[in-house]
């Protein structure tokens, strides 16, 4: 990873003083519009202040505070609106690498659109008629030939609480008031990764967390999965402590997730610890959803404000490094190359 | 006396239990054996697609035409895993003959049709595979079930019998291509 990193930050540096150039630019625009609203705000408190007598009678450590907080103040609102701007342009970093990563130019990053609901609805995992979902960060590329789709997904539910508190009348008798207050339960928080399968199979076969019932507290499983089918358990004992597998077609399950297979998807959690929930969809395609990573924390990831910082390389890697780890899992699955191909 | 009838009550709701459990593991195994059977005959009738595509090569010899039509008819008279596993055997004999002509051979391992059938081939062996797996999966199951003591009295007393897995050679456990090297990723 780390060679193929220095090699793209190699070949990003031009693109790096363009993404400062634009930055900058931006910076010495926004620095003289606060400089100058800043120097209008304290003439006129001070002007307002002298008008006021405040000079003379009152202490003059007023009108300093008063300066000093106005001051403060527009250097924040600087500080923010650059933050601003170098986030707009991590946007152009992220599918720079993305394109970089995927050899594809034509990869597009939208920091605003989800993957659509009918994608979600057609995993067929979560009961979207209950649940809630939200969105955003969608990544389209071609990865060796093979349509992907990565993007933030979160689902959660409400769940009802009652609440009750005790307030006093006029006379200082005590009486109850309850209300039910909605409380947030998530479900899933992480990242949707979706990619051609080199298998056709005519029923979904579900690969879910061994710990999944756990999440639900105190609810009502079903109401919130669709998923189906009878529970196999497979040969190998490192992935059934991981994974429990439901396919209604238990030869077609073993079929896709053969024993080399089963050790591929053991070897994911050298690049990614955290859950995975995995569905083999029909047709040819799989998604894999990856519990706590965000791309939205790579989004906000900025670069530092000045280019010679030595944390523009450090945060550049950090960048890098994370959208590698989604290709890399695909390429540890390997399930979208032809199966069989001749060497020659 | 309704102590008695009591005991005598649950003794025969666990027979019950103990032989539906047995009844539906062996139903199970049964199943995934068809399965299996079904994948096998798949195997068996592509031979005459593979003689077709190797017929005009001069070291494929008459011989070899009478042993896998002998192949084809042992497929179909397979009543058990055991002959099922001999068939195998020969098949994966067969097979070897195929993989030396195509290393002599070179233009027809590269030519489309033969290609294709190789896609073919992987796919149905990569089925069976997955078959043989649910088929062993079950037996291990079902022979383990009916040798707890006191079910395997029961099994004893209802003519439940143990069955043999189907037997998977080192060699195809670690591949699933028995022709040539086309698989470049397994």
């Amino acid at each position: 990873m780390e060679e193929k990193f220095n090699e793209f930050y190699e070949n990003y540096k031009d693109k790096l003083d363009d993404i400062y150039l634009k930055f900058n630019q931006s910076k010495s625009k926004i620095e003289k519009r606060f400089v100058i609203a800043m120097i209008v705000l304290l003439v006129i408190f001070i002007l307002a202040s002298y008008r006021l007598k405040l000079l003379v009678d009152s202490s003059s450590l007023f009108i300093i505070l008063g300066c000093i907080v106005i001051v403060v103040s527009v250097f924040i609102g600087i500080f923010l609106r650059l933050r601003r701007e170098m986030y707009k342009l991590n946007k152009n970093i992220i599918e720079d690498i993305v394109r970089y990563i995927s050899s594809d130019e034509t990869s597009i990053y939208e920091p605003d659109k989800r993957i659509s609901i009918n994608n979600i609805k057609e995993m067929e995992l979560f009961n979207l008629e209950n649940l809630k979902y939200n969105g955003k960060n969608a990544i389209v590329t071609n990865y060796n030939n093979n349509y992907m789709n990565f993007a933030d997904m979160e689902i959660y539910y409400y769940k009802d609480k009652l609440k009750e508190e005790t307030y006093y009348d006029s006379k200082g008798n005590p009486y109850t008031k309850k209300t039910i207050e909605k409380i947030k339960k998530t479900l899933f928080s992480g990242c949707y990764i979706s990619a051609t399968l080199n298998k056709n199979i005519a029923e979904h076969i579900y690969l879910i967390p061994n710990n999944f019932s756990d999440l639900i507290i105190n609810g009502a499983i079903k109401d919130y999965i669709t998923y189906s089918g009878e529970e196999i358990e497979l040969e190998n004992l490192e992935f059934s402590k991981k994974y429990k597998v439901y396919s209604d077609d238990e030869i077609q399950a073993r079929y896709i997730l053969s024993l080399s297979l089963m050790e591929k998807i053991n070897n994911i959690d050298d690049i990614f610890e955290g859950k995975k929930y995995i569905v083999f969809k029909e047709g040819r395609r799989f998604v894999i959803c990856l519990e706590g990573f965000k791309i939205e924390d790579l989004r906000k990831t900025l670069l530092p404000f000045r280019k010679t910082s030595s944390k523009v390389q450090e945060n550049l890697r950090y960048i890098f490094k994370n959208l590698y780890k989604l290709f890399a899992i695909y390429d540890v699955l390997d399930l979208g190359n032809d199966l069989y191909v001749d060497k020659k | 006396m309704y102590i008695a009838l009591i005991i005598l009550t649950i003794l025969i709701i666990l027979v019950v239990i103990i032989y539906n459990t047995m009844l539906s593991k062996k139903n199970k195994m049964l199943k995934a054996y068809s399965s299996l059977d079904v994948m096998l005959k798949k195997r068996y009738d592509l031979i005459p697609n593979i003689v077709e595509t190797v017929k005009g090569y001069k070291d494929y010899e008459a011989n070899t035409l009478n042993k896998i039509t002998s192949i084809r008819s042992k497929a179909d008279e397979c009543k058990n895993v055991e002959d099922m596993n001999k068939v195998a055997l020969e098949y994966k004999d067969f097979m070897s003959d195929i993989d030396l002509l195509c290393e002599n051979y070179p233009d027809l391992r590269a030519s489309e049709n033969f290609m294709h059938l190789q896609k073919i081939l992987n796919e149905v062996e990569e089925q069976i595979s997955a078959a043989r797996r649910t088929y062993n999966a079950h037996v291990e199951n079902y022979n383990t079930y009916i040798s707890f003591i006191p079910i395997n009295l029961f099994a004893l007393l209802f003519g439940f019998k143990k069955y043999e897995f189907f037997e998977m050679s080192e060699e195809e456990k670690n591949t699933k291509v028995t022709v040539g090297d086309f698989n470049e990723k397994e």
